[in-house]
């Protein structure tokens, strides 16, 4: 027997997920064929948003909201390694079965709270916090003690507080997408302008 | 935890089971290697389950894994990189070329919900797969695939962990040579199971590689595995459905009261009348036991007077005979064929043994009541003790449904399987125990032993460290020559003063031997609990090995405190054998030219080892005069060479390629030890190997090879092929 012929698992666990996926997210919002939540058009703004970032090589932590669509795409960008944090257990297996089905490596999942000092005891160059920007501004000066490089987020209308603990913390800021659609702009920040050079891809640098 | 993730975790948990009990054979695309389905051990959740490898945990402790990064090469089914992550790696990769294994490896990581631990598929051989630059790797029990990329490996690490495949001799050509040139400094960490086939004599060892020796202390965290036995594969337990009329156990009821229905064959019994006391004596029942047909005449005619009376104590004909007879026949001497060993014990108690004697009627009343159909779901399986090695003459048991045969050595469930054969019940559950192929030693002494006609019998004592034995037992290969209950022994329970159980360790072992010749015989004495072999201790036979020119028991007494030349004799044997068995995984024993047989007391080893060791001379070291004079004139070996426990020996540097010290180091003061560790270097030439003795304690042990580990390199320490005087310890010089 050659390794072409050997079993798999896939399809059974394609088909948990499906059932497990439709059932969170609606019949709707799945494609059963691949089990993936079809993205919303505000995940593919996210993950366009990080082609603006330079990811290859680098320690990325992620606090978005989801299954960790931005945490698979950041890894196959060429992150280093990716973490993901987040509170809610069902998401938590849902997203490392997907990493199972997708074959996806160094991804890893913790359970635990964004807005807890406690989550940021490990050093990581990229902190993504798509819509946490609320709930993470009060422990900001923790957060940036081990942020080598950039955090980026969304920067939502009327959270004023949340983006004057940004502008406090991390000054040096570079605009990734304008807000548009709806959607309020993403922008990337880091300690000092040198630090958010060194970060952003070269078209996003050159730019900045 | 919510229903969502408790359902998602469950439906995960059913898939990996399915994958692991898949029947898949991997093969290697690099040469064809087979790798069967479920080769590690695993824990999926709080759950371990048993593969072909035991847990090799004790090795893994020896490193200190914390904040590094981790390669984990043919990772298989990823325990080895869990259980690294676990120790505190910063992140672990798995490299392993089989996409099933990868993909089962994944499913448990994340069942498990461990982080920072990554599986791959990849060609371990394939030099571009050795790019990226790791702390630490890993490659257990690939060394045939890895072996072809040293270099690479060189190029992304300065640390190196290889496990070796089943040893035979090729430590030094096979593994340190290739290595060694890009990682000089080398530690063994340990010994581990080869797997679950085999006689549990095979091992591996696990070997640490560093660039220098900085680094690889650097790595060491904990003390060396050695002082802790390997663990071993767990008895291996599965349940099948047997058709209890298919079943051989017993056969010589049946055919001897070969009746068309239950019912007539009922009514022939109630119409035979049964003195006890003279049934008593007849050989069927008292030699044959479960296997005869007489024991199971009784068993009915008990059952016919309870269901009749209600009465299963005093009166009644199988009370009384189990209670006056059968209990003095499980003497300590003898168990009948397929008698529980322990059942005696508690037979003695005439309360208990009524208790007992109901439950055995409870089963006949109800197969006789319900008329069962199908499987009997709700009562307990009975159960089927299997052997590595099949009995002569095994139990046999027919699966129901796919008509398989199992070969069993035990039964537990005799009177339930015999009920449910008279009374036409169609189903039995059996659990099946696989004998664990590994045992740990016992300590103990043979002190008699002798071969007549084909008739072998033993006696001694063995004790294991934590177990109490329900029953002793001489084995020959498969075959069980005698099986016993171990007797009282006070000389042992007043040397084991806080280990309850080591008043029961005697036995006085006798049987016939089927097709007996008169050659070199391995024969095992396993202690037995709860059905099941707990520990091992060895006699090696060789013919004449008791007839052998005697030193004078005066001689024998002021050398080794006992005159008795059987004994010392027995015990040499294993010695001898154990020594030059841990030796030889190392090196083959032909190629060793000049070996020393250090503290050689009588030289009653050296005619057993100069057997193996066919290519070498062999000097004995003999500390006492007398003595010396003995084996001089008995010209065993060459000249005897005077030792003292105070100077060095006349022996030139490196005169020795190999040193057998049979006599524990345990004797020696520290400073001695330290005098002949020194001595012990100088002796032995480069690439040179000493098998020692230490005792039997571990905290002594693990000082011992401590102190070892100072001038030498501690390369074994077998528990495997420990004798009566402690564990043997390999040490070789670098």
């Amino acid at each position: 027997m050659s390794y072409e012929d050997a079993p798999t698992l896939r399809p059974r666990l394609r088909e948990i997920l499906a059932a497990a996926l439709a059932g969170r997210y609606g019949e709707e919002a799945v494609d059963p064929g691949a089990a993936v939540v079809l993205p919303s058009a505000e995940v593919l703004r996210r993950i366009g948003a990080l082609g603006h970032i330079a990811l290859p090589g680098r320690r990325v932590l992620d606090l978005t909201d989801g299954i960790a669509d931005l945490a698979r795409a950041a890894r196959a960008a060429g992150a280093d390694l990716v973490d993901v944090v987040m509170p809610d257990e069902d998401r938590l297996r849902i997203a490392r079965m997907l990493c199972v089905l997708q074959d996806v490596q160094r991804v890893s999942f913790f359970e635990g709270d964004a807005a807890l000092a406690s989550t940021y005891a490990d050093e990581y160059d990229v902190i993504l916090a798509f819509g946490q920007l609320g709930c993470i501004a009060p422990i900001l000066p923790r957060i940036a003690q081990n942020l080598r490089g950039v955090l980026v987020t969304d920067l939502a209308d009327g959270d004023r507080h949340g983006a004057e603990a940004l502008a406090e913390t991390l000054p040096a800021r570079e605009t990734l997408l304008p807000s548009g659609d709806g959607s309020p702009p993403t922008v990337a920040c880091a300690a000092d302008a040198e630090r958010l050079n060194d970060y952003l891809a070269p078209t996003a640098a050159s730019a900045a | 935890m919510s229903t969502v993730s408790h359902d998602l975790g469950e439906q995960l948990r059913t898939l990996i089971t399915s994958g692991l009990e898949a029947p898949y054979t991997s093969h290697s695309g690099f040469d064809g290697t087979a790798t069967g389905n479920h080769y590690q051990s695993v824990a999926v959740g709080a759950q371990a389950t048993e593969g072909f490898r035991g847990d090799r945990a004790g090795v893994l402790d020896c490193l200190d894994f914390r904040g590094r990064k981790v390669l984990d090469l043919g990772s298989n089914l990823g325990e080895m990189s869990r259980s690294a992550r676990t120790r505190g790696a910063r992140l672990v990769d798995g490299v392993e070329y089989d996409p099933f294994f990868v993909e089962l490896a994944q499913l448990i990581t994340a069942y498990n919900g461990q982080s920072r631990v990554s599986f791959r598929q990849g060609d371990i051989t394939d030099p571009a797969l050795y790019g990226e630059r790791y702390d630490l790797v890993m490659a257990l029990s690939v060394f045939h695939y890895v072996s072809r990329v040293i270099d690479q490996l060189a190029e992304i690490t300065d640390v190196l962990i290889i496990e070796t495949h089943k040893l035979h001799g090729n430590f030094d050509g096979g593994y340190l040579l290739p290595v060694q040139e890009r990682f000089p400094a080398m530690r063994v960490l340990g010994q581990t199971d080869w797997g679950q086939l085999g006689d549990g004599s095979e091992m591996r060892l696990v070997i640490l590689f560093a660039k220098d020796r900085e680094r690889l202390d650097d790595v060491l965290g904990s003390p060396q595995a050695w002082a802790r036995s390997p663990s071993a594969p767990a008895a291996r337990r599965t349940e099948r459905t047997i058709d209890p009329a298919l079943s051989s156990t017993h056969s010589a009821f049946f055919e001897a009261w070969d009746y068309a229905t239950a019912e007539e064959l009922l009514a022939a019994v109630r119409s035979t009348q049964i003195p006890v006391e003279a049934f008593a004596a007849n050989r069927n029942v008292s030699r044959h036991g479960y296997s005869g047909w007489a024991y199971w005449l009784l068993y009915l005619k008990g059952w016919m007077h309870y269901r009749e009376t209600g009465a299963a104590g005093p009166g009644n004909p199988y009370f009384d005979y189990m209670t006056a007879h059968y209990v003095p026949v499980m003497t300590a001497d003898y168990v009948p064929d397929g008698a529980d060993a322990t059942i005696g014990r508690e037979l003695r108690d005439p309360a208990v043994a009524e208790q007992v004697i109901r439950r055995r009627f409870a089963d006949l009343d109800r197969f006789e009541a319900e008329r069962i159909d199908g499987v009997a779901a709700d009562m307990a399986p009975i159960r089927a003790t299997v052997g590595p090695i099949a009995p002569p003459s095994p139990l046999k048991l027919v699966e129901r449904t796919r008509g398989e045969t199992i070969l069993a050595r035990r039964i537990d469930g005799w009177h339930r399987l015999f009920g449910a054969r008279l009374l036409g019940v169609p189903a039995l559950r059996v659990e099946i125990v696989e004998e664990p192929r590994s045992l740990p030693p016992l300590q103990g002494a043979v002190e008699a032993f002798a071969i007549e006609e084909g008739v072998v019998s033993a006696a001694g004592w063995c004790l294991h460290p934590h177990t109490a034995l329900d029953a002793i037992e001489l084995r020959r290969g498969g075959e069980t020559v005698a099986l016993a209950i171990p007797h009282e022994r006070e000389d042992v329970a007043l040397a084991h003063v806080g280990v309850a159980h080591a008043r029961s360790t005697g036995f006085a072992l006798e049987g016939k031997l089927r097709d007996w010749a008169d050659e070199p015989t391995r024969f095992e004495l396993l202690g037995i609990c709860d059905w099941l072999p707990v520990g091992r201790m060895r006699i090696d036979f060789e013919p004449g090995m008791l007839v052998t020119p005697a030193p004078p028991a005066d001689l024998l007494a002021h050398i080794y405190g006992s005159g008795d030349l059987t004994r010392l004799v027995l015990r040499t044997a294993l010695a001898s054998n154990a020594l030059l068995d841990a030796v030889e995984p190392y090196r083959q024993l032909e190629t060793f030219r000049d070996a020393v047989h250090w503290d050689a007391g009588c030289g009653l080893l050296l005619p057993l080892a100069a057997r193996r060791l066919l290519r070498a001379t062999l000097t004995p070291l003999v500390e006492d005069p007398a003595a010396r004079a003995w084996v001089e004139d008995a010209g065993r070996a060459g000249p005897p060479v005077a030792i003292s426990q105070e100077a060095p020996t006349e022996l030139a540097d490196g005169a020795a390629d190999l040193v057998l010290r049979d006599r524990p180091l345990a004797v020696l003061s520290y400073d001695q030890l330290v005098a002949w560790l020194v001595e012990l270097r100088r002796v032995l030439r480069p690439g040179g190997y000493a098998a020692l003795v230490t005792g039997w304690a571990e905290a002594e042990r693990a000082t011992m090879l401590e102190l070892c580990g100072a001038w030498l390199d501690v390369v074994g320490a077998r528990t495997a092929a420990a004798w009566a005087g402690g564990h043997v310890v390999v040490l070789r010089r670098p």
